[in-house]
């Protein structure tokens, strides 16, 4: 098991209300997201579509995390929904051409959750092989 | 219309932002002075307790709402790391100076909205908190889970967590005989959090009285009433466990049923309260305000008046309340204060 | 159609319980025009057409509302205010047939006693034993915990019964309530906690055992039932509002809770219909959404959010699934030259994005308000 990151290009797209408040919040903090992760904003979780999730890999992402509210807190109150699902669908596209499922992500979460968003983005990694047999 | 007045806003947490933002929208200049370096206040301290990606409704993430929005406010003028020091009351409003400075500054009105600080939990001595690792108050334990993560205790979880309500408030020995509205909730919240962390979390809550509010924290309550043990009695020493220094131990009589039984928990989480600014006073001083019994804001019925004209207060300064509610009152003070504009200077 | 840019200043409130006369007062004494609907269901009162909303068209500024019965014409307003009030049922005690313990809502045991006391019933009160039920079967809204303590503080001036007050949970978490319980208490009423309760009805009474105590009490007071207002469902699903899991109108949403707006931008919500708070603080709801109502009214010009969703006319395929999945009703069809096509309207908008992931030709993207401004200055 390798300690080293993985910091192949990640990218986080995110609702302003959840993951950039967020950002900004560390901003002030003076934290902010590693180099190899490129941010993109949305106005709402609702506003993710395949068609941008494909886009991220398609210029080069390894991994692509999806931010938005948690259930209960969209500004829109149905955001949140259609970006877990988009995001699932997609996920069924990207395995249907050969891209590893594990390299999407989904997480929801609060702007006063930023340092939960730093560990999420430096856990992102694949996932570890079960060794078969011995102990 | 209130057009054509400025507004000193003094405080700029939840309620102060929501007054400024408030008055701006009816076309008032305002002056908004927070002392620390950022806006935010005691609502920044609160930290996300959602489960499965569900919402528990505790209300911090609108503090994030509020300061981006206020950040594209133009009739808002910010100023951070910044008290005031002397006010007068001259030409129908207030001049005033910040910081010792000599520029002097008018306002029409004034609301004042500085917020409270938490009950130091050194008031129940006896609970030993401050000499016991495993006693911390309720926020120690959500600073811990903003500034480390979710999964900040996670290995407290195993040897039973209590909940010990009303540190410091419903307490007329120590001064403080009011409810601070907000531990109840926010200790349910953190409860039924750790339950999520840890399906088999043993969890008690020794209580006088659940305080429940209304729409917003019903669901919270029916769900969490049915798998954490509630014991109507407050310790009244804690102690380290005999047999295990690492384990809080005390004596609980419950007062229904009335038997003494004999306690131990990995965790010990006190709930501590809201109590008025330790400079509550100077800040009264300052713009003619009196206090209450308690140390908070004295007003009129309406609850954002004071006796000084023209000085409204918004927030925790004036009593204990939620994050949402802070916003209701915030609401309600600039309403006030906009009327006494369109009426004092019409 | 007019300048979607001005404001109607009619403003339309729905109820017609306490909450809907004081948004309405409120806006009357601004000077506003105000239009009343009750909205009271199928056959309204005494089946007056006008007692209900039908649906509800166009955007802030400029509603068109649509009302029961084919030959009303739809009322142009520019700002709805959702003032229903809630429904109070009884508590749901459940009394055996044949049992002559009288079981009585606060207010209607005060104002018993108040008769009787006419009737010179006092002394007869003296020896009557009270249990007021506090938070037994259901937890006490809030709505009703302080006019519960008021009643008991009445029957107190007026006559002096023993009180028992059963309580699981003693809410004391307002100035009002702590005052009322503390007063009553030093009163003489008897505070009673218990865990476990029950009620055992019988010739003499009602036993009334806890882990505690048992009590003989020979009148049984419970607060009503809070429920949400009957027809929130179909208002809602008319007028493209949410209601929450619970039947009130606002999903129990943080960003919502309590603010007064709704998902569709010009539609209010106000009081007990969305709230459950004491009375003081339903009425302060009240005059606070008619404040944020009158102050849109009063503008005179819609403000536009900062950015906003617009559609491509010429590629829109009338596929409709933007309008019909826009969480705020900001989108509509409209003919424009011979083309028709979806249109969103800025002023309603939220800029949520919704539409432009939905589309499936592409034909919507988000743009800043600037844009438009200058779009229509040229």
């Amino acid at each position: 098991m390798s300690d080293a990151r993985d910091t192949s290009p990640l990218v986080l797209i995110g609702c302003q209300r959840s993951a950039g408040a967020a950002l900004a919040r560390l901003a002030d903090e003076g934290r902010a997201l590693p180099a190899h992760v490129q941010w993109q904003s949305v106005p709402c979780g609702g506003n993710i579509d395949e068609l941008m999730i494909l886009e991220a890999f398609e210029i080069g992402a390894e991994r692509v995390m999806v931010v938005s509210c948690a259930a209960g807190a969209c500004n829109s109150v149905v955001g949140d929904e259609r970006a877990r699902r988009r995001t699932a669908a997609t996920r069924e596209l990207l395995e249907a051409i050969g891209i590893e499922g594990w390299r999407l992500r989904y997480e929801t979460m609060a702007p006063n959750m930023g340092a939960d968003l730093l560990r999420w983005v430096d856990a992102f990694v694949a996932p570890v092989e079960e060794s078969v047999g011995e102990a | 219309m209130a057009s054509g007045h400025t507004v000193l806003v003094l405080g700029g947490g939840i309620s102060g932002v929501t007054v400024a933002q408030s008055l701006a929208q009816r076309d008032v200049t305002v002056h908004l002075v927070e002392r620390a370096s950022r806006l935010g206040g005691n609502a920044l301290r609160v930290c996300c307790k959602a489960i499965e990606g569900e919402c528990q409704l505790c209300g911090g993430c609108l503090v994030g709402d509020a300061l981006q929005e206020i950040a594209d406010t133009p009739k808002v003028e910010i100023e951070t790391n910044a008290t005031v020091t002397r006010v007068e009351r001259r030409d129908g409003g207030f001049v005033y100076a910040t910081d010792g400075g000599e520029q002097r500054r008018y306002a029409d009105a004034v609301v004042v909205a500085t917020g409270f600080q938490d009950v130091d939990a050194r008031t129940k001595g006896p609970y030993g908190w401050g000499h016991y690792d495993m006693v911390v108050t309720g926020r120690e334990m959500e600073e811990a889970l903003l500034t480390q993560g979710r999964d900040a205790w996670d290995g407290w979880l195993d040897r039973g967590v209590a909940f010990i309500q009303c540190v410091g408030s419903r307490d007329e020995h120590a001064g403080r005989g009011y409810c601070s509205q907000v531990c109840c909730r926010y200790a349910m919240r953190l409860a039924r959090y750790l339950r999520w962390r840890q399906p088999d979390v043993a969890i008690t809550v020794f209580k006088m009285d659940m305080q429940r509010a209304g729409r917003d924290t019903l669901t919270v309550w029916q769900e969490v009433r049915d798998s954490i043990r509630f014991v109507s009695g407050l310790p009244a020493v804690i102690r380290r466990a005999a047999d295990d220094p690492t384990l809080a131990e005390f004596l609980i009589d419950d007062t229904t049923g009335g038997e003494t039984r004999r306690e131990t928990f990995g965790l010990v989480v006190l709930a501590n309260g809201i109590a008025p600014q330790p400079d509550a006073r100077a800040v009264a001083g300052l713009f003619g305000m009196t206090r209450d019994s308690y140390g908070f804001m004295a007003t009129g019925d309406d609850e954002v008046s004071t006796l000084a004209p023209g000085v409204f207060v918004a927030g925790c300064c004036q009593a204990p309340r939620s994050i949402a509610a802070s916003v209701f009152h915030a609401e309600q003070a600039a309403e006030a204060c906009a009327s006494f504009l369109r009426g004092a200077h019409a | 159609m007019s300048d979607p840019r001005l404001i109607d200043p009619r403003v339309m409130v729905v109820g017609q319980g306490e909450d809907a006369q004081r948004a309405a007062a409120l806006a009357e004494a601004a000077g506003c025009a105000v239009v009343r609907v009750p909205h009271t269901g199928a056959n309204g009162d005494g089946g007056a057409s006008g007692a209900r909303i039908a649906g509800v068209d166009g955007y802030v500024g400029g509603f068109s509302v649509r009302l029961a019965g084919a030959d009303e014409a739809p009322v142009g307003v520019g700002a709805i205010v959702m003032a229903l009030g809630n429904r109070r049922m009884p508590a749901g005690v459940d009394v055996p047939k044949g049992s002559h313990v009288p079981v009585m809502t606060p207010m209607a045991w005060a104002e018993k006693v108040r008769r009787d006391l006419r009737e010179e019933y006092r002394v007869a009160w003296a020896r009557r034993r009270v249990v007021v039920l506090l938070d037994h079967p259901s937890d006490t809204p809030k709505e009703t915990a302080a006019e519960t303590l008021r009643a008991v503080q009445d029957v107190i001036a007026l006559a002096h019964p023993g009180i028992y007050a059963y309580y699981r949970n003693l809410q004391v978490d307002t100035h009002q309530l702590e005052r009322l319980t503390r007063e009553t208490r030093e009163a003489g009423v008897v505070y009673c906690r218990y865990d476990q309760v029950e009620l055992a009805f019988g010739e003499d009474g009602v036993t009334v055992t806890t882990e505690e105590s048992q009590r003989l009490g020979d009148l049984l007071v419970v607060p009503e039932a809070i429920h949400p207002p009957v027809y929130a469902g179909d208002l809602a699903a008319r007028t493209g509002i949410r209601v929450g899991g619970d039947g009130f109108l606002q999903d129990v949403n943080m960003r919502h809770v309590g603010a007064g707006e709704t998902v569709r931008r010009g539609i209010y919500v106000a009081g007990r219909c969305h709230l459950d708070a004491d009375a003081e603080t339903q009425a302060a709801d009240v005059d606070r959404v008619m404040a944020k109502v009158l102050a849109l009214v009063a503008g005179g010009v819609a403000r536009l959010p900062d950015e906003f969703a617009q559609v491509a006319s010429e590629e829109c395929i009338r596929c409709l699934t933007c309008i019909r999945t826009c969480p705020h009703g900001a989108i509509e069809l409209r003919t424009s030259e011979e083309v028709t096509a979806a249109h969103v309207v800025p002023e309603a908008c939220w800029g949520c994005g919704m539409c432009v992931a939905n589309c499936p030709v592409r034909a919507i993207t988000l743009v800043p308000a600037a844009e438009l401004v200058e779009q229509e200055a040229v």
